[in-house]
């Protein structure tokens, strides 16, 4: 509401009933004495009446702390009135960091009997980038009956609010490792391995486990055997995020970190959602190290971690990978996600070959700075860019290894949905 | 925001009764002031009823258009010279009036003020607060008071009366107008309000009007038999009701039909609409359970707190920050006795010992000549 209007009332009867006042006691006018003596009267009460309004109200805040872009997110305001009186037009701001607008205003027009709460719920959009906003703080304004005085409090509910970037399924994952699946518990293959499931019965060798000799065999067949069990295959992703602050370029939407955080997150959101256990490593203004783990709170933990990234790191992707390779799991899927495509490729290949020959699968996606905008040096001219590209892809097709160069005019959501997307031949 | 009417909007059934008030008020505030100077017959109350009716109807029906040409900043320019040249015109004619004492002056002054009320009814929307017609309208009281009697008594106290439900219901519509449409009915909920506070302002200034009737201007020179006859009076205010009632009821339909919405609001600001729930039990909070001290602990607390209450009694004012050790510093006592009741009353209080009977006979001695000490010694 707009109290310029109410502090014009306001002041007028002050300036008015003080004129009417002063005329009447020097003309002694009792009727104009009595005009400003009623006056005030009105003013007192409404005073008294806008402070006491306010004074045992209480309000708070239930809100969900986290939520996808363009979600739209309800909001509950619990409004208690403490007091014996009623209330009556009570207003609440807002601050919900994520919306576009600065302020929520919300109206309970009353009746809020006393000793009595109310719950008031609003449904604002999230219509701002990915990140980590605030919400907050609350602001409880009252007036008297004739809204002559207006009485406000601030409540420093101040919360943070993630807003995790939209995620896209992303098609060219299922084919790397294991298949989808409701249970990842479920998941093995009929070859000898450590799993609970039981797959049948062989002749003893040199290095097996006491334990794990088949006693009525040993005993039917005259010669020790063993009981076999399937290989555990739970699809097991890890992600390699570069955040290298000498890879960043371009700004708002169309930057180096924006593709890397959406593309980390629909690579992550898609892997959980398949059952994979999912761990994220990278190396920004602080280390992003988010431990095996699935499912969607998993995921979620994932994203919060992303939204928090800052292309501010001072370690290679490829030292990234060195460092962290001897503890893969074989039969593992890695994931390189480079913020350009200028690796060094002796390097990428030396790293590429470590990774496969424990077992583990791995999968590059680059991101090209030089078709960003360029922040704080120059991009490397189109051609140099296009040979790069063409020795990055010759490469990852000599190795076998599935991956994809995605460029600043690329719709990602275009992109990350294309089938063919992690196919070693593109 | 110049948008139509909502349907369904709790707003509307407001801006109606606000727009009777603020006709009542003018056409209350004018007739007074013309029974007080002027000859006020029926054809003339008829005429102010309607022609007041007639403004306020086309005010808050058209008036938007009006300044639909102007700037921000132009109409500001406009307020202010106009404020300015009211505020001019209003001075004059007081001094006019009460320098010269002359009914027919004041009389003339007096149709001048109601023509000029009908004409801020026709441009209430100029100002976007209906500021203009109040003004005017309590300005047409000061004249009526001028007159002293039946009809200033009736001016003021009726005056105040229309000015508080005006304020009332013009709050109530700009915050409803403020938000997205809703059912809330507040309308007899406002009036009750108003007339809650109002009632006693109201019955006061009536009793101190019964008790001593108000007199007129002494410059004013009266003829002895000009002054209106209680009769007369009586079968005026009797007609003014039937008009005021009449022109209400056209005001009331008529905005309700004619309205346009004008509630606006800061863009940065966005106004939700809700989902109310239902209304709950707060919990009741637990019960205050001051803590029984037993034996000589409680003798010593006993003592301490009975300083305490004596103290405030003196106006000493503590904080429930403040420690015992805090409190003895700014108590204005002897501070021998005080610091021994504050030491004992610390262990006591929290030490692990059960105090002896001597450490409870030297708080006890300590809290009397404390409390004593307090009786002499103001607070500083």
């Amino acid at each position: 509401m707009n109290r310029a209007r109410t502090a014009v009332y306001r002041r007028f009867l002050y300036a008015f009933l003080g004129f009417a006042g002063l005329l009447g006691l020097a003309l002694r006018v009792e009727a104009l004495a009595a005009l400003a003596l009623g006056g005030f009267a009105l003013l007192f009460l409404a005073w008294r009446q806008g402070r006491g309004g306010m004074a045992r109200l209480a309000v708070s805040r239930e809100v969900y702390p986290s939520a996808f872009e363009g979600d739209t997110v309800p909001v509950s305001i619990a409004l208690d009135n403490r007091s014996r009186r009623t209330s009556w037009l009570v207003e609440v701001r807002d601050s919900f960091g994520p919306a576009v607008a600065d302020r929520q205003a919300l109206l309970e027009p009353g009746p809020l009997r006393g000793a009595r709460r109310r719950r008031l719920v609003y449904r604002t959009a999230c219509s701002r980038p990915w990140g980590v906003y605030t919400v907050g703080p609350l602001v409880l304004s009252t007036s008297d009956p004739f809204g002559l005085f207006h009485e406000e409090r601030l409540v420093p509910a101040v919360e943070p609010f993630a807003v995790f970037p939209r995620v896209w399924p992303v098609a060219g994952i299922e084919k790397l490792g294991a298949r989808p699946s409701l249970s990842p518990q479920e998941l093995t293959v009929p070859r000898p391995g450590q799993s609970l499931a039981y797959m049948g019965v062989r002749d003893f060798r040199p290095g097996d486990d006491m334990r794990r000799i088949h006693w009525p065999a040993t005993a039917r067949r005259g010669a020790p055997a063993v009981k076999e069990h399937e290989v555990d295959l739970v699809p097991y992703f890890t992600l390699f995020v570069d955040l290298d602050r000498a890879h960043r370029a371009g700004t708002g939407l169309k930057s180096t970190l924006e593709y890397l955080v959406r593309t980390s997150a629909c690579l992550v959101w898609t892997a959980a959602g398949r059952g994979d256990l999912v761990q994220v490593l990278g190396e920004g203004a602080r280390s992003l190290e988010v431990p095996p783990g699935s499912g969607t709170l998993h995921a979620t933990q994932v994203l919060y971690e992303l939204i928090r990234v800052q292309q501010e790191g001072r370690v290679g992707l490829l030292d990234l990978v060195d460092h962290h390779r001897m503890h893969l799991p074989a039969g593992s899927t890695a994931m390189l996600l480079a913020g350009t495509i200028f690796l060094d490729l002796a390097r990428l290949d030396e790293t590429l070959g470590a990774l496969q020959s424990r077992g583990v699968r791995p999968v590059v996606v680059l991101v090209n700075k030089d078709t960003f905008l360029p922040i704080d040096r120059r991009a490397v001219p189109r051609e140099e860019a296009a040979a790069q590209a063409d020795a990055v892809t010759t490469l990852l097709r000599a190795r076998g290894v599935p991956g994809a160069i995605l460029a600043a005019d690329q719709d990602l959501e275009t992109e990350l949905g294309r089938a063919d997307l992690l196919e070693a031949s593109r | 925001m110049n948008g139509a009417a909502r349907p369904g909007d709790a707003t509307l059934p407001l801006l109606a009764a606000r727009s009777v008030a603020v006709y009542a008020l003018s056409l209350h505030a004018a007739a007074s002031a013309l029974l007080a100077w002027s000859r006020a017959d029926a054809g003339m109350l008829a005429l102010a009823a309607a022609g007041l009716a007639i403004a306020q109807v086309a005010g808050e029906s058209f008036g938007g258009a009006v300044d639909s040409g102007l700037e921000g900043t132009s109409r500001l320019r406009l307020r202010i010279t106009f404020a300015t040249a009211y505020g001019g015109l209003v001075v004059l004619a007081l001094t006019a009036a009460v320098g010269s004492g002359e009914p027919r002056l004041i009389g003339q002054e007096t149709m001048v003020f109601t023509v000029l009320q009908a004409a801020f009814l026709l441009l209430a929307d100029l100002g976007r607060s209906q500021l203009g017609p109040v003004a005017n309208a309590l300005v047409l009281v000061v004249l009526a008071s001028l007159g002293g009697g039946v009809v200033a008594a009736a001016a003021v106290v009726g005056g105040l009366a229309l000015l508080g439900f005006f304020l009332a219901l013009d709050h109530a519509a700009r915050v409803l107008q403020a938000y997205p449409a809703g059912p809330a009915a507040l309308l007899a909920a406002t009036l009750r309000r108003a007339a809650a506070s109002l009632a006693p302002i109201v019955i006061g200034l009536t009793v101190l009007f019964f008790v001593s009737p108000p007199a007129p201007l002494a410059q004013v020179r009266l003829p002895a038999s000009s002054g209106p006859r209680d009769e007369d009076v009586s079968a005026a205010y009797r007609r003014l009701v039937v008009f005021g009632l009449a022109g209400s009821g056209l005001i009331f339909a008529a905005v309700r039909l004619l309205r346009r919405d004008r509630g606006a609001r800061s863009t940065l600001e966005e106004a939700l609409p809700l989902e109310r729930g239902t209304e709950e039990a707060l919990p009741e909070p637990p019960p205050l359970v001051r803590p029984d001290y037993q034996g000589r602990r409680g003798r010593i607390v006993r003592a301490y707190v009975s300083v305490l209450a004596r103290a405030r009694e003196t106006g000493f004012r503590s904080r429930p920050s403040q420690t015992p050790r805090d409190i003895a510093m700014q108590l204005p006592a002897p501070p021998g006795p005080l610091g021994t009741l504050t030491e004992l009353f610390v262990g006591a209080r929290y030490g692990p010992d059960e105090p002896s009977e001597e450490q409870v006979v030297a708080a006890e001695r300590a809290g009397h000549a404390v409390a004593a000490g307090l009786g002499r010694t103001k607070r500083v």
